[in-house]
């Protein structure tokens, strides 16, 4: 049996009990995840031959976009993955969400056949399963993760429909909670996000992500060339959907304030590779790590 | 009387990167401990390491020596030098706090709001925590036109106040006071003075650092002073 659950509504007065057996858990578990494009050869298959700041395998130019990546993300939190353009953050996320095949590595999920599958190396329509049950992924760019030629109800309805919602009535009361609850006026809903502003085709597009109530959303980039009210309004947006539904969320940004702002840990990524992680605020005051460093010293 | 706070031979080295891997001394040697229910004061000129040994208590800094005893409610004995960071996460929200004189907000999120989420994080319900932010709001004396605004344009002062009514809103097992007056009026450290005996009656542990020596005599049961590195107790 697949083990899909909806995520409980949190009732306060909780956070003053130790971590139960479920909090310890993982919900999603990563290891040794590694992404390459290109062949490989022998001699960068050996990952430590790779040069220390470079991912791009000097005999034969296949590039590590992701090498070697481990961690784990609970229930209710909010992970940061910052680091520079090219650093493998986007392909990260990618690869969890099956845009694209993994090299190598493993992912489990505390709640799909008990945390015992390696996802990655599941069937097709299984993966589908897990995009269309478990994920949810907002793309930097609203193109990507909306069809927009669509209305806004559309798009919520294409994705409930694809997690197995067939009731008419149902599908467009969600459709018109969700937007509503993105601050998208209703009398819109029935129009294409083509029509809309850049600001408001992303928050389409995360209501969409959360039309079936995944319990890990994924968030590449989603503030990126935004202007900063609309910004704030989508950082706002996020906190409001991490505190109402305890939704379990991985934000990639290249910006420190956004990643601050969203996230309790926080992991720094460069040339394919995790440099370092830890608390949010320990990795903004005391970084360890050369680059790390150089990134906190170059914040406004 | 229980410890609840033992640090033992505590150390924090910076190593800068970018500057020949220059290294720079936080603190060293540090060690002292804390009974249930006391009010620890650091006192030290500038740059001898008091922030940094609050830093290292509430792990915004990572310790590079030595060990951070406290005896948690959840957990028992938990290292803070070297617990993993989904239990500090989890010991901030309950029972450790801290207050620096900076305030960081988020960006639309109103006076009230700003307090209130201090205490939503503690699992307190939505209703109460209004009310709770409203007395601490009050206490601080922050103007009530205000409440409902966003504290981006707040003064100087009203800032400085909107942080402490955060900060000590609630009762937290440990709180660590990071210079909180340092650039506050007097009546507004009589405020605080008030609320730091409140918490204290409620059985909360602190460890402060003031500049300001009379108002540190009154609040603290006993204090330390650090010189160049070695900390003392003064009677």
């Amino acid at each position: 049996m697949l083990g899909y659950r909806q995520l409980p509504k949190t009732t306060g007065n909780e956070a003053g009990r130790p971590m139960t057996h479920n909090e310890m858990r993982p919900l999603l578990s990563v290891r040794h995840l590694t992404k390459r494009f290109g062949k490989g050869c022998s001699f960068c298959r050996q990952p430590e031959n790779l040069p220390p700041l470079n991912n791009r395998c000097p005999r034969c130019g296949t590039v590590w976009a992701c090498n070697d990546l481990s961690f784990d993300l609970y229930e209710g939190e909010i992970l940061g993955i910052v680091g520079e353009s090219g650093s493998g953050k986007s392909s990260l996320v990618q690869c969890l969400y099956f845009d694209t095949s993994v090299t190598g590595g493993t992912a489990t999920l505390s709640n799909y056949q008990d945390g015992e599958t390696n996802i990655f190396l599941e069937s097709p329509q299984q993966k589908r399963y897990i995009r269309n049950h478990l994920m949810g992924m907002v793309y930097q760019n609203p193109w990507t993760g909306l069809k927009m030629n669509f209305s806004s109800g559309g798009n919520i309805a294409e994705k409930l429909i694809a997690a197995g919602h067939f009731n008419v009535h149902h599908i467009q009361k969600r459709a018109a909670d969700l937007l509503d609850h993105v601050e998208i006026p209703l009398s819109r809903m029935n129009e294409a996000p083509r029509n809309f502003s850049g600001g408001m085709q992303q928050r389409v597009q995360i209501s969409k992500a959360l039309a079936n109530r995944p319990p890990i959303l994924l968030l590449d980039e989603v503030t990126t060339g935004l202007d900063l009210s609309v910004q704030a309004r989508v950082l706002d947006l996020i906190r409001r959907i991490q505190h109402e539904s305890r939704t379990a969320m991985i934000v990639v940004s290249h910006d420190l304030g956004v990643i601050r702002m969203l996230c309790d840990r926080t992991m720094v990524m460069k040339q394919g590779r995790c440099i370092e992680a830890g608390l949010t605020d320990q990795i903004l005051e005391d970084p360890h790590h050369a680059y790390t460093q150089l990134l906190v010293h170059s914040l406004l | 009387m229980d410890t609840l706070l033992r640090v033992d031979a505590l150390e924090k080295t910076f190593l800068m990167h970018q500057f020949d891997e220059k290294k720079i001394t936080g603190c060293r040697n540090i060690s002292f401990s804390v009974n249930e229910g006391e009010f620890l004061g650091i006192t030290g000129p500038s740059g001898s390491g008091k922030s940094t040994i609050i830093k290292c208590i509430y792990r915004t800094y990572l310790p590079t020596g030595g060990h951070i005893y406290y005896q948690s409610d959840l957990y028992g004995t938990v290292d803070l030098a070297s617990a993993m960071d989904r239990q500090m996460i989890k010991l901030r929200q309950t029972e450790i706090g801290y207050v620096s004189q900076f305030l960081s907000i988020m960006p639309r999120t109103t006076a009230l709001e700003f307090v209130a989420e201090s205490l939503l994080e503690m699992g307190e319900d939505e209703a109460a925590a209004r009310l709770r932010a409203e007395d601490m709001l009050a206490h601080f004396h922050l103007r009530e036109a205000l409440w409902n605004t966003y504290p981006k344009t707040f003064s100087g002062g009203e800032k400085l106040r909107l942080n402490l009514a955060r900060a000590m809103v609630r009762k937290t097992r440990l709180l660590l006071l990071d210079e909180p007056t340092a650039s506050l009026d007097q009546a507004s450290k009589e405020t605080v003075k008030e609320r730091i005996h409140e918490l204290k009656m409620a059985g909360t542990t602190m460890i402060g650092i003031f500049h300001d020596l009379d108002f540190m005599e009154s609040v603290v049961d006993r204090t330390y002073q650090l010189q160049s590195g070695i900390l003392k107790e003064v009677n």
